[in-house]
């Protein structure tokens, strides 16, 4: 090798072979080049590293499938539980006019007290009246119509 | 069917067993808890897609497997494994060049993915910052290749493999090989030199 700068072909073959890197002369003068190929081949050794290590872990995620993939089970019994609680809801609040009916009870005892109370009123009427009602004189009430009765009689005898 | 401790050196031949031919591929098993890991890789940095590669893989050792009898020992099993994970991609990529376009980063190796596995035993932070920036630019690079040129860099400087076996694997002559790489390395080289004029300047 001359006193130039390595071409591509020569940086091939130094990259390639670590051998030919003692070997030469050019690297050992010329620190340019030198510090060019200890460089890139640092760089391309890492870069093999890294992309084995990293295909490794696609590798892995390929053949076996992601861990949010494998807990289903858990994922699954959470909603079932939400979704019975959802419908459980609204099954025990439909159940609350039980309540309702227990609250409608005062009213009929309302109505049965009104009754009592009117029963009790008629009878207290009924003993208060010294004559029954049966045996009371007529009352106003009947008049007009013997009345008007009598008039039409007399017309027609006329 | 060969036995599993003859594999451990990768390089096998076809042998004769009372005049049956026996090929490595006889016993896929072996071959493929050996080369699976590089042939995704391959399949993965190619196909940036990991089912798209995982998928290709498996077919590539069902091929392999399917065609052991053309299997004749004239290059290495990774060579020949590798020659139908490249027919395989090309055909994917010919089929479902929109989707696979479309596709692209979806579960692609990152730049962010390499700077994590970035090793880094007894760097200074520092150094380690440095080490991951330049990670990060050679990688931003190396995806910028054209395809033919991206494949040979990868399998040259990540698989290391030889010339005359990427040529096969490429189905193309050892020159048109050379000019992809010496295409690709210069592209690397004058981003870096760019770069750190840039950084001189600051």
């Amino acid at each position: 090798m001359n006193n130039e700068h390595f071409t591509v072909e020569e940086m091939e073959a130094l990259l390639s072979n670590p051998e030919m890197r003692e070997r030469s002369q050019h690297l050992r003068v010329c620190g340019q080049c030198s510090e060019e190929v200890e460089s890139l081949s640092a760089v391309m050794g890492d870069l093999r590293a890294a992309v084995v290590a990293s295909t490794e872990v696609h590798r892995r995620l390929a053949v076996m499938p992601e861990p949010a993939h494998r807990m289903p089970l858990a994922l699954w019994s959470a909603i079932a539980t939400a979704a019975l609680l959802c419908a459980a809801a609204p099954i025990a609040l439909h159940h609350k006019p039980v309540h309702v009916a227990v609250v409608q009870a005062p009213v009929q005892q309302t109505q049965a007290s009104v009754s009592d109370d009117q029963l009790m009123s008629d009878v207290q009427e009924d003993l208060s009246s010294s004559v029954p009602q049966g045996l009371l004189p007529l009352t106003a009430k009947d008049a007009p119509t013997g009345a008007t009765g009598a008039i039409s009689s007399s017309k027609e005898n006329e | 069917m060969m036995p599993q401790q003859s594999l451990q050196s990768g390089e096998l031949t076809v042998t004769e067993n009372g005049g049956e031919r026996v090929t490595p591929f006889d016993d896929i098993a072996a071959v493929h808890a050996l080369y699976e890991d590089r042939i995704f890789r391959f399949l993965l940095l190619s196909v940036r897609d990991r089912d798209a590669a995982l998928s290709l893989t498996q077919d590539t050792f069902l091929n392999a497997w399917r065609t052991r009898a053309s299997f004749r020992g004239e290059c290495s099993l990774a060579t020949w494994l590798m020659y139908i994970a490249v027919n395989l991609l090309r055909s994917h990529t010919r089929t479902e060049s929109f989707r696979f376009w479309k596709r692209v980063g979806a579960t692609a190796v990152s730049a962010e993915d390499l700077k994590l596995q970035l090793p880094h035993p007894e760097r200074s932070a520092e150094a380690k910052l440095i080490a991951q920036s330049e990670l990060e630019q050679i990688w931003q690079r190396v995806e910028a290749l054209s395809r033919p040129q991206r494949t040979i860099f990868l399998l040259r400087f990540i698989e290391e493999q030889e010339l005359a076996e990427i040529a096969k694997v490429m189905h193309m002559p050892i020159p048109t090989v050379k000019s992809h790489l010496y295409r690709a390395l210069d592209h690397i080289r004058a981003s870096r030199s760019t770069g750190s004029k840039k950084k001189g300047k600051r």
